[in-house]
């Protein structure tokens, strides 16, 4: 699957014993060595409970970091051996290219259309299912099976459901328009995804205690009344996860581009990963196509935590 | 009044649900439709329901030079890329809270960090760097590489948990003589059954279904995993799709399976931390 994950936690508390250490150890002289060794020994045991993951993710994610940025300030092909310098020409290239104009829109439009879509339909979803009734497990269960099947398949499928059904009903292929083609994409992650955020709403939903409820029943609340007022603060942290999610999805979107279109007719369907890909691969140009990729990651960062410390602000305010 | 009122109302709930699981299910139908399908009943009647099952696409399909290879390779990717991320997240998520330091707490934020990183903006460099080493074209390379990718994720789950389970067990396990590897595994890592389950699941999920990273790392046949057979498949078979769908539903049957055995815990998994506690 393709789960995309992404949940900025901030950590509570920070380090009080640390500094709690210190002091311990200038009781005195004789105690104090062999504390230190012995903390000395704890605290390497300590580390090794740490450190190997820590090496998975230096060298998966830092050390690929590092050199990304090394980079973006040649004008490597990626397969000479010798890269030559040329300093910040590439950033010069990226800030000046119109190529890059197609892919951020394409991104843009798919980021856009998918958060809202999803996060509609999923909470849509969720109240229908909010109901103690029999059989309705049995909806759920469905909904949700498509997130479990691999990209690869979903685009597959639905490139026949596109071609094959679609003109059946007497409908064009949305793939090969060029004015269609992201909308068909969309069609495709909706379709797998909005089982997700029927899961986290109705998470949401089972969270608003009864009381409440019925309080604003007994007040003469409408039901608009009680969706807008009771319901959708206790559905504030829901929104927090799913928004900046679906919108990190669609800012890496790249299977359904790389697999149901490569990102045509033309350049149609090209996103901004896979508009790195391949300036990266095919065309070998990987200082320009790094470059493009480091300032693309560092967007991705940015609009993300924004985002989410954005809506964290919300949701005390609710 | 009120009772015939949420009669009519769940008679239109039911309605509703019912036209969306046949939307959900169309493209399945699409799938095993064609996957049941001789050539010449496909070129006939294409989308019109099989009028015999025919079987044999899924013996072709099974033929096919790598299907088991392609097998073999996504079973044990998956296989040691849950274990290794489930043993070396748990213990660093464990160690974190623990600790609940300065130093500590910076290593979570870096783990954090690494969430929000799209897997194509450090490809090239990766694929250098695993060059450099030989793991390119390897399994433990993929591995490694999915692993890494997950780990963020996985700590964060952890974490969350961890904050939930009560100092006093470890210091009774340390008053008994235990040292804090036999702490961990014995007492502590049983009491964690709940989220390693989901940290399986997803895991495996997410291991099994990868494409973005098998298709940089795992481009030879040897080394290819479902995903990336499935790929190539599709393209090679294009004039006969049956056998092509036949193989997707042999590929598809362990994550199904997985789903309607572990349901429960993919969804706590992917909805931790999206509701008030």
């Amino acid at each position: 699957m393709d789960v995309k994950h992404i949940q900025a936690g901030p950590v509570q508390g920070v380090a009080e014993d640390f500094f709690a250490l210190k002091t311990d150890r200038n009781i005195s002289g004789a105690i104090c060595k062999t504390h230190k060794k012995m903390n000395i020994k704890s605290e390497l045991v300590d580390l090794s409970f740490l450190m190997p993951a820590f090496f998975v993710l230096l060298f998966v994610i830092l050390i690929p970091l590092a050199l990304g940025v090394q980079f973006t300030f040649t004008n490597w092909d990626g397969i000479s051996p010798v890269k030559e310098y040329v300093g910040l020409k590439n950033f010069n290239t990226v800030f000046h290219d119109k190529d890059l104009l197609v892919p951020i829109k394409n991104t843009a439009f798919f980021t856009a259309i998918t958060a809202i879509c999803v996060n509609l339909i999923g909470l849509g979803l969720a109240l229908l299912v909010n109901k103690e009734l029999k059989g309705l497990n049995i909806f759920k269960s469905i909904i949700f099976i498509p997130l479990v099947i691999s990209l690869v398949l979903v685009s597959q499928m639905w490139m026949y459901v596109y071609n094959d059904f679609f003109s059946f009903i007497g409908l064009e292929n949305p793939l090969v328009s060029k004015k269609y083609v992201m909308l068909g994409l969309c069609g495709m992650c909706i379709w797998k995804e909005s089982g997700l955020a029927m899961m986290v709403y109705l998470a949401g939903l089972k969270s608003v205690p009864a009381d409440v409820m019925e309080a604003a029943v007994v007040d003469g609340a409408n039901a608009w009344e009680r969706f807008k007022n009771v319901t959708i603060p206790f559905l504030a942290p829901a929104f927090t996860y799913c928004i900046p999610l679906w919108l990190a999805g669609g800012l890496r979107m790249f299977d359904y581009a790389a697999v149901a279109t490569s990102g045509g007719p033309g350049d149609a369907s090209t996103t901004m990963t896979y508009y790195i890909y391949k300036y990266l691969f095919p065309y070998n140009k990987v200082g320009y196509g790094q470059t493009v990729a480091m300032i693309y990651l560092a967007v991705c960062i940015v609009i993300s935590t924004v985002i989410t410390k954005q809506l964290r602000k919300r949701e005390i305010d609710l | 009044m009120t009772k015939k009122n949420s009669l009519g109302m769940d008679m239109m709930r039911g309605v509703a649900l019912t036209i969306i699981s046949i939307v959900i299910l169309a493209p399945f139908y699409v799938a095993f439709c064609y996957a049941f399908k001789s050539r010449t009943e496909f070129a006939k009647t294409k989308l019109a329901f099989p009028t015999s099952i025919y079987i044999k696409n899924f013996l072709e399909a099974v033929q096919v030079p790598n299907y088991f290879t392609a097998f073999k390779n996504s079973i044990i990717v998956a296989a040691l890329m849950v274990l290794t991320v489930m043993v070396v997240s748990s213990t660093c998520a464990y160690i974190i809270v623990r600790k609940n330091n300065r130093f500590y707490n910076t290593f979570y934020y870096v783990f954090q960090f690494v969430i929000l990183i799209p897997f194509q903006t450090l490809m090239f460099p990766l694929y250098r760097e695993l060059n450099a080493i030989h793991a390119l074209n390897t399994l433990w390379g993929l591995v490694l590489t999915q692993v890494g990718m997950n780990v963020g994720y996985v700590v964060f789950l952890y974490a969350g948990f961890v904050k939930g389970i009560p100092v006093s067990l470890e210091e009774a396990a340390m008053l008994d003589g235990c040292n804090k590897y036999q702490t961990f595994f014995r007492v502590v890592f049983p009491l964690l059954k709940p989220i390693n389950m989901t940290v399986f699941v997803l895991s495996f999920l997410n291991s099994w279904n990868d494409f973005g990273m098998s298709m940089i790392i795992c481009q030879k046949k040897e080394v290819r995993t479902i995903p990336m057979m499935q790929y190539t498949f599709f393209g090679e078979y294009s004039s006969n799709v049956s056998v092509a769908f036949a193989g997707a539903i042999l590929a598809m049957i362990p994550t199904v399976a997985v789903y309607f055995m572990a349901q429960k815990y993919i969804v706590d998994g992917m909805t931790a931390g999206a509701v008030k506690s």
